[in-house]
């Protein structure tokens, strides 16, 4: 009986040891080791033993990745084993000699977001009526009858902004669930690589990669990746320009290695533009055209508490993405889409009204299409609306009388 | 360390420590049975006292949600919104949705009686879509026990909030065995601030409460040496 009982603790003894073995080997391991992550496209997985694992050789986006008894592989969901083709967020440790041991693997259903404004619907509000093809941030989506819609936010129409989710099939991107969301000023898209030489493809749509554009890690075909880009209309429909493209790889040692903090903004550039060097929290931030700057819980001014996300390079930080999270007064959104009505005589600087709505532009806002700028032109302006009433524009976009978009007979759209 | 996302209780330990336990225990009985043992003479006791295994009673109604709104589940909703619906469920067709709008007030709550002296276990998928930053948790689902007696909060299970990880569908589990007697409302309440909308999905809640026969059987080697 006594020889059980030492049997027993020492079973006890073995499974506590194993159980912490993977995060000391992990701590302690081999030479300069160090953690990868990325998320692509599984490309083969081995065959699910009778224990309900894939140890062995998997690759994702290109890349070989091995697969122990000791890497959590977590399914999509119970009876949705890793496939080829569905997409992996992978955790992994870089040996020495170069190889890829996974130290987590977690299966996504390969489900392209893409997120943007309504540009065309089928008519009618009926299930049956919807089905068909949509164009949302200049693509087309085809709805079928199984696609699912929450409009809790507001509901979907044309100018609305929108959040779908969808499969590629043969090329095409079947929704299978659209919800609606708040306006913003760049579309964003979600999806794998498919091409990255003079124009990007990201699962189909094809986006613009300028000069200006900050491409974060080096892209890689059946990586997954993360664009903000600029809707711009052209003769043919619509084209998206990307501001930003945040690659799924992240891996130390790199050029351009990952930052985000929070602080409160000390110095904001001369001139009265956002674009320029910042000082948040006592660092140095870069700010270009391509850097996201989101506006919602207040303004940027000196005092604002904002949320800095980008990379640094050469000791020079430079911003991807700032969001104002507390300023010294806390407004409105506010989104209006129209016609222009109004406008300053000289420049673009001063009070505009969009469908009734008077609205301030600043320096500070962002200001595309101005060369479109003119009474009755259709245009999109978003901002904040202060306490004392003004709206002050963060952003706003002009368009071409002639092109696609919210003509001067449309209704208008204000959200607040 | 704190879960991003998740604050309160963390249970997530308790399936470690007792899968742990029980594995090793399993464990035992294969040595113990590599040795040998009378199997006729365990069969024979087994057949007079088979194999019970835990005993498990789902005390949660219509937890899937697939039975549609209106059942089992009590909803409000500040500005009035079904919280049951078909959109992005875990399993099945139908899931529960809450938030999704700015200064969003919504609560789903079902009241149970906890059986006297059973293991429970509270176990829920979740998962966030957000417009909000990871910096701050403006926008958060709070799960809680309240007093059926008079609403009051019996204990804060967790809170989740915008800071989590977006898209990811991920199991809750929390053991509610101190509370085993007791008349309680599980409640999952979302609020949300005036901008940037958090999406928070619920899916497949359930609450087993088990009597154990564990330890009757598992040492049946044992006991036949």
């Amino acid at each position: 009986m006594k020889r059980y009982f030492s049997m027993s603790l020492a079973t006890i003894l073995m499974l506590v040891a194993l159980c912490l073995a993977p995060a000391t080997t992990f701590a302690e391991g081999p030479g300069p080791a160090y953690e990868v992550r990325f998320t692509g496209v599984i490309e083969s997985v081995p065959p699910e033993s009778a224990e309900g694992t894939w140890e062995g050789s998997w690759v994702v986006a290109g890349q070989e990745v091995t697969v122990s008894a000791e890497t959590l592989v977590k399914p999509y969901a119970e009876g949705r084993p890793p496939t080829v083709g569905w997409w992996a967020a992978v955790i992994a440790r870089r040996n020495t000699d170069g190889d890829l041991v996974a130290s987590q693997i977690v299966s996504q259903k390969p489900e392209i977001r893409l997120k943007g404004p309504v540009n065309s619907m089928p008519e009618g509000d009926a299930a049956d009526e919807r089905t068909g093809t949509w164009v949302i941030a200049g693509q087309n989506i085809e709805v079928v009858e199984d696609t699912t819609f929450n409009e809790r936010y507001e509901t979907l129409g044309e100018d609305r902004w929108a959040e779908v989710f969808a499969l590629e099939e043969e090329g095409v991107l079947i929704a299978q669930r659209i919800r609606s969301v708040e306006f913003q000023e760049e579309v964003e898209i979600y999806g794998v690589i498919q091409d990255f030489t003079e124009s990007w493809t990201l699962s189909t749509i094809e986006l613009t990669v300028t000069a200006e554009t900050i491409v974060t890690s080096e892209p890689k075909l059946g990586l997954l990746a993360h664009a903000a880009a600029q809707l711009e209309e052209t003769e043919d429909g619509y084209s998206l320009t990307a501001r930003n493209v945040r690659v799924m790889w992240q891996e130390p040692g790199g050029r351009r290695q990952p930052v985000q903090f929070r602080g409160v903004v000390e110095v904001l550039p001369s001139g009265g533009t956002l674009t320029g060097t910042w000082v948040v929290g006592g660092r140095e931030v870069v700010v270009t055209d391509a850097t996201v700057i989101k506006q919602v819980k207040g303004l940027v001014e000196v005092g604002s508490e904002v949320y800095v996300v980008g990379w640094e390079d050469g000791g020079v930080l430079q911003a991807t993405k700032i969001t104002v999270i507390a300023a010294s007064w806390r407004g409105f959104a506010f989104y209006y889409a129209g016609p222009v009505e109004e406008m300053p005589q000289n420049g673009v600087v001063g009070y505009w009204t969009v469908t009734g709505q008077r609205v301030q532009v600043t320096q500070q806002t962002r200001v595309t299409g101005a060369e479109y700028a003119r009474l009755g032109a259709p245009c999109e302006i978003g901002g904040v609306q202060r306490q004392d009433g003004v709206r002050v524009a963060t952003w706003l976009r002009i368009r071409s009388s002639d092109g696609p978009g919210p003509g001067p007979t449309e209704p208008a759209t204000s959200v607040e | 360390m704190r879960t991003r996302g998740v604050t309160g209780r963390q249970p997530q330990g308790l399936p470690l420590l007792s899968g742990l336990i029980v594995g090793s225990l399993l464990l035992m009985a294969g040595q113990v049975a590599a040795e040998p043992v009378d199997w006729a003479t365990a069969r024979a006791i087994t057949q007079d006292r088979p194999y019970a295994p835990a005993a498990c009673v789902e005390v949660i109604q219509n937890g899937g949600f697939e039975s549609g709104g209106g059942v089992g589940w009590q909803e409000y909703s500040l500005q009035d919104y079904e919280l049951v619906i078909q959109f992005n469920s875990w399993t099945g067709e139908w899931g529960a949705f809450l938030g999704g709008v700015n200064e969003a007030d919504d609560r789903l709550s079902q009241a149970v009686t906890l059986p006297a002296g059973a293991n429970l276990t509270l176990t829920a998928w979740w998962s966030l879509a957000t417009e909000e930053e990871p910096s701050e948790p403006y926008d958060t689902l709070t799960i809680s026990l309240l007093r059926q007696s008079d609403g009051s909060t019996l204990a804060t299970l967790a809170t989740l909030d915008n800071t989590a990880e977006e898209g990811i569908w991920e199991q809750l589990a929390f053991d509610l065995s101190s509370y085993a007697g007791q008349n309680v409302t599980i409640s999952f309440a979302a609020e949300t601030d005036i901008s940037n909308v958090s999406d928070f999905y619920l899916d497949d809640i359930s609450l087993l409460a088990c009597t154990s026969t564990l330890d009757k059987h598992l040492f049946l080697p044992l006991i036949l040496r």
